[in-house]
């Protein structure tokens, strides 16, 4: 799992590639929640390079996006693969984000 | 000279290591020793001093040696009888050896092991570290070499000479040596404590996997002549975050219920266990599976800082009619075995339990037949992984459960868990796997079970 941050404007672009699973989500949050803490509470999460999501790496993902809401803040998503949206739909999370399939779109929905 | 000397010293050092080994001495470090012990180390220390006479090394006439590591590594482990005992032996060899140095070397390999048991008394029990292991021996070596020598033969220059040539490397190897053994003891004692306390965390994580087992009902002995019905849950780990549930409403219905907590392991065990236990008290209000999920949603949300979520299916079959009401709060949708096709039951999704508290769930009504199997699971089924991270995923699942479309539902669970330890092969367990298949009999199937 490798993460590629960049900043436009004021919302915060990461780039998670690889695969979140029991062994990589505690690395995606101790990359992402500092994140937070030093003031960033936009985010758009670009999945193209996700392969795969476990259980556990969505209940990090949903931790990370309560922490954003906390602050005022959104995490939208970016560019799902249809496997890992048909895992985001079945435990009812694609009601919880905003997807978008095109990044320009999706930074103006902030 | 120093190369043989130090020779010597590993194959005492080895004799000594191997005493400490020996079960009846156990944990040499933190223990005290009765007298029968006591008399065996000073013998088998004593011992080790002849050996450490008998394999000195001749340098320039005289012969360097460690006659007193013996006892003083007895005196250090067990005390001034041991020490003693083990002077004594090694002394008295050493007296009858004669030779000029004869009455002041024997005197001093004695006072070594009554000097060393003295600091072990004055330690009371505590473990000697090395560096004081070290400076006891030290300590003694010059004792013998600067004061008990010259104290019995005086100060000639015959005399100085030997103490020249002999004291330098004597000081330096006994240190070293007893240095390296208590280095060794202590790297022995660590390792022992590390294994007990693996020892003990094992043994507790056993206690809480039949805790969490216990909370699990035994479907298969609900024995009712209308259905079959088996349950498996295995977890990845000792203890897993899967969980189901099984009962009779009223003698009209049969309630199912497969869910799986965020993660696995021990705090997903913890949450398995909360939640095991409220869907069992909020499923005898009699409530239809939406109202119940929303409920335990409301429950499960209360306090969930860390945002563990459980997925978790409830299906209410009516063992008359074989309408089947579901509700679904993000968990995989069953299957169904029919005659003549296998097919994944249409669901709506809805939201994972412990994420908005707020939220509304719906009833979702399908009618089984008789005949039919209905196969509830969790993702550590389709999930699990082989070593090439290939996922088992719901095509072989499909084909497992159309193989075996004929079989009752234990056969069914035993048939999809050996195909997935065969796809698995050697890698470890990925995911908790739980599995729960009914079979609604046909009613002329039932037979016996008119004359109850």
């Amino acid at each position: 799992m490798k993460i590629w941050s960049k900043r436009q404007k004021d919302v915060m672009i990461l780039a998670v590639q690889g695969r979140l699973d029991a062994a990589t989500a505690p690395l995606f949050e101790e990359q992402v929640l500092p994140m937070i803490s030093a003031g960033d509470k936009n985010f758009l999460l670009d999945l193209a390079g996700l392969d795969y999501i476990s259980s556990a790496a969505l209940r990090r993902l949903l931790l990370f996006t309560k922490r954003a809401e906390d602050q005022g803040g959104r995490v939208v998503l970016l560019s799902v693969q249809s496997h890992i949206l048909e895992i985001l739909d079945m435990a009812g999370f694609t009601q919880l984000f905003d997807i978008f399939a095109d990044q320009e779109e999706a930074l103006r929905s902030f | 000279m120093f190369v043989d000397l130090v020779q010597n010293l590993a194959v005492l050092l080895v004799m000594a290591y191997v005493t400490t080994r020996v079960p009846r001495f156990g944990n040499l470090l933190n223990r005290r020793f009765s007298l029968k012990s006591d008399l065996l180390l000073g013998l088998v220390f004593g011992l080790i001093s002849i050996f450490g006479t008998l394999s000195a090394v001749k340098t320039s006439g005289v012969l360097a040696n460690f006659r007193d590591l013996g006892p003083a590594i007895a005196g250090l482990l067990a005390g001034p009888v041991a020490g003693g005992i083990a002077g004594l032996i090694g002394g008295a060899h050493r007296y009858l050896l004669g030779g000029i140095t004869g009455v002041p070397c024997s005197v001093a390999t004695v006072l070594a092991g009554l000097i060393c048991g003295g600091f072990y008394l004055w330690k009371r029990g505590r473990p000697i570290r090395i560096w004081e292991a070290a400076a006891m021996m030290a300590g003694v070596t010059a004792l013998h070499g600067f004061v008990i020598t010259p104290l019995v033969l005086g100060l000639s220059e015959e005399i100085r000479q030997i103490l020249r040539t002999v004291m330098p490397p004597m000081l330096l190897v006994n240190c070293a040596g007893i240095a390296l053994f208590f280095f060794i003891l202590h790297n022995l004692n660590r390792e022992r404590q590390n294994e007990a306390e693996k020892h003990r965390i094992d043994s507790e994580l056993r206690i809480a996997r039949e805790i969490q087992m216990g909370m699990l009902p035994v479907p298969s002995q609900i024995g009712d002549p209308r259905f079959a019905v088996h349950a498996v849950l295995k977890p990845a780990k000792e203890v897993g975050g899967d969980l189901y549930h099984c009962f009779i409403q009223n003698d009209a219905k049969i309630c199912l219920a497969v869910g799986d907590v965020s993660g696995k392991g021990i705090s997903a065990s913890l949450h398995m266990a909360i939640t095991q236990k409220l869907l069992k008290a909020l499923a005898q209000s009699g409530e239809e599976p939406a109202e119940l999920l929303e409920r335990l949603n409301r429950e499960l949300c209360d306090g969930n800082e860390s945002m563990m979520f459980v997925t978790l299916l409830i299906a209410f079959i009516d063992l008359e009619s074989g309408k089947t009401v579901f509700g679904n709060g993000g968990h995989n949708p069953p299957y169904r075995i029919r005659q003549g096709g296998v097919s994944r039951m249409v669901l709506e999704p809805g939201l994972a339990l412990g994420i908005r508290e707020k939220e509304v769930y719906t009833n979702q009504q399908l009618c089984l037949e008789a005949g039919d199997t209905i196969f509830l699971y969790t993702d550590g089924v389709t999930e699990a992984m082989n070593g090439r991270k290939e996922l088992f995923g719901e095509k072989r699942l499909k084909a497992v459960l159309t193989r075996l479309q004929d079989q009752e539902p234990e056969a069914i669970c035993r048939g999809v868990l050996e195909e997935i330890a065969h796809f698995v092969g050697q890698s470890e367990p990925s995911d908790d796997i739980t599995m729960l298949a009914l079979r609604l009999k046909k009613a002329g199937a039932a037979g016996p079970a008119e004359i109850r």
